[in-house]
């Protein structure tokens, strides 16, 4: 979508929302057992809230995400800056990053499973490898992107590796940064929650994972909650600012490259 | 981020330095060697196992099968994303109304761990071959979608008004004008959808765990701990997105380029 909102309020934005609650109200009413009544959601929630489960389990994933994204975002960068730098790099990555970026985070968490074992480290690394493509293409774009000019005026005045990095490579490259960043970071949640789903101990996915066998489908759709206000937080401080900012030279959508299973 | 993508696919076909590409898989291939080496076949399989294992996929009729109807889904969720995102994303382009009213919806869609999804669709509709084919549509849609929005903001404004000044009728004027430039600009978003469509619908097989198919070979191969059967899944499931993506792009290159150039 693109981000030409505004800040004004848009009445059909409110009948869109009002339109999803009162069709999924419908449906739980109608069909007894198929949805549960948002009523039954929001208790859900409030218990999960009341016995601080919420918290600590939300706080498990948030911690492996972060650490993940870190990881992954530095390698990113690093790799993407070298591989900008110099082609060989970039030819010598691009099965790696092909391959990554074309199978599906399920299998490689079956692999990861394998590796690491059941827990935290095997969601960290999940989360690592999977953000670490999206900050890499990012800053080759960049790299693709800076002046040739100004790197020969660089070159012709001949200013010092420092200056060179400190005032053409990293300006240049902090618009890509910050996309990759934000990109990364919506990423980086839905990647725990995957990989916490099928191999791990605590953490909001195996929190998921158990409602499917207490088939408490109310305590799901309270998590699932959780997590769109995770998304929704991110969205807000991180990817439309940076949306925004971008705009003034060139068009962004938001969402098309956070698409990801 | 996707536009880039495509460009930077086409320049380096055009362009590509192969002797580069040669040796950045050969030493791909070296260091994968050294880490099954170091780990053993049961963490890591050799490149030669995984080769072999590949080899054995297509001789044995249940991996045959198995790939082929996971093929068949992706192709059908494929289909009914780009209908869907093109039929939503025209209406949704022309009336800003109604993207204001899709918007919490896709939204959603967008903000959801795909896991979660997948899972709400065992609550709500069970497991099977329909559901499965349903999340992965649903998951996909807001790429094309989106796409599709934008693309139509963007269809020439100087051929929509000879249109309206000829008095070509509104049907026409859909056909003749907004569907084909709308499909021009949504190729790229289309390109990235096959991918994204064959890791959604591997993830939900995996996830609701419907019988037949990739995913439920993958489960036995993971029960098995068969890693190189795994890994060679993997490499498969690589080839075929970029023989789907090969495909769409050759298609592109004969049609839509040569439409273009008509014009």
């Amino acid at each position: 979508m693109n981000a030409s909102t505004g800040s004004r309020i848009k009445p059909f934005y409110i009948l869109g929302v009002a339109c999803i609650l009162i069709a999924w109200e419908l449906v739980a009413v109608r069909m007894t057992g198929a949805l549960p009544r948002l009523r039954a959601v929001g208790e859900s929630l409030l218990l999960l809230a009341e016995t601080s489960e919420l918290g600590q389990q939300l706080a498990i994933s948030l911690h492996r995400s972060l650490t993940g994204l870190t990881i992954g975002a530095a390698l990113g960068f690093f790799t993407g800056a070298a591989a900008g730098f110099c082609k060989p790099v970039y030819y010598l990555l691009k099965p790696l990053i092909g391959i990554l970026l074309s199978s599906p985070a399920v299998v490689v968490v079956m692999l990861a499973m394998v590796w690491f074992g059941v827990g935290s480290s095997m969601a960290i690394f999940i989360t690592a490898l999977f953000t670490m493509p999206i900050m890499y293409v990012s800053v080759v774009e960049g790299m693709e992107l800076i002046d040739a000019d100004l790197l020969e005026m660089a070159a012709v005045y001949r200013l010092s590796r420092w200056t060179l990095w400190w005032s053409i490579y990293l300006p240049a490259l902090a618009t890509a940064i910050l996309t990759g960043f934000a990109f990364a970071a919506g990423t980086a949640f839905r990647k725990t929650v995957m990989a916490e789903l099928l191999g791990s101990n605590d953490g909001i996915g195996f929190a998921m994972a158990m409602t499917r066998f207490n088939l408490d489908a109310a305590r799901l759709f309270a998590w699932v909650a959780v997590c769109l206000v995770v998304a929704g937080v991110l969205e807000f401080v991180l990817v439309s600012p940076v949306a925004r900012y971008l705009q003034r030279w060139r068009t962004v959508s938001s969402d098309a490259g956070v698409v990801h299973e | 981020m996707q536009v880039w993508c495509m460009n930077n696919w086409l320049k380096a076909k055009k362009a590509m330095p192969l002797v580069w590409m040669i040796t950045g898989t050969v030493a791909f291939t070296l260091a994968w060697q050294m880490m099954a080496r170091v780990y053993g076949p049961l963490l890591v399989a050799t490149p030669a196992e995984t080769l072999e294992s590949a080899v054995r996929l297509f001789t044995s009729p249940p991996a045959v099968a198995a790939f082929s109807r996971t093929l068949g889904r992706v192709l059908l969720a494929l289909g009914l994303q780009i209908m869907a995102g093109l039929a939503f994303g025209l209406l949704a382009g022309f009336y800003p109304w109604v993207e204001d009213l899709f918007k919490p919806a896709v939204s959603i869609l967008v903000a959801v761990p795909p896991v979660a999804l997948a899972l709400f669709v065992i609550f709500v509709f069970g497991g099977g071959e329909r559901q499965v084919v349903a999340a992965a549509v649903a998951l996909g849609f807001p790429l094309l979608y989106g796409g599709a929005v934008t693309a139509v903001r963007s269809v020439d404004r100087g051929l929509l008004e000879m249109l309206r000044v000829f008095r070509v009728p509104k049907a026409t004027q859909l056909l003749a004008a907004y569907v084909p430039a709308t499909l021009y600009s949504l190729l790229p978003s289309i390109l990235l959808a096959a991918g994204l469509t064959v890791r959604l619908l591997i993830m939900a097989e995996v996830i609701v765990g419907v019988d037949r198919g990739i995913g439920q070979a993958l489960s036995q191969a993971r029960v098995h701990m068969a890693t190189a059967e795994i890994f060679a899944w993997m490499l498969v499931m690589a080839a075929t997105v970029l023989l789907i993506e090969g495909v769409m792009l050759y298609l592109v290159k004969s049609h839509v380029l040569a439409w273009q150039a008509r014009r």
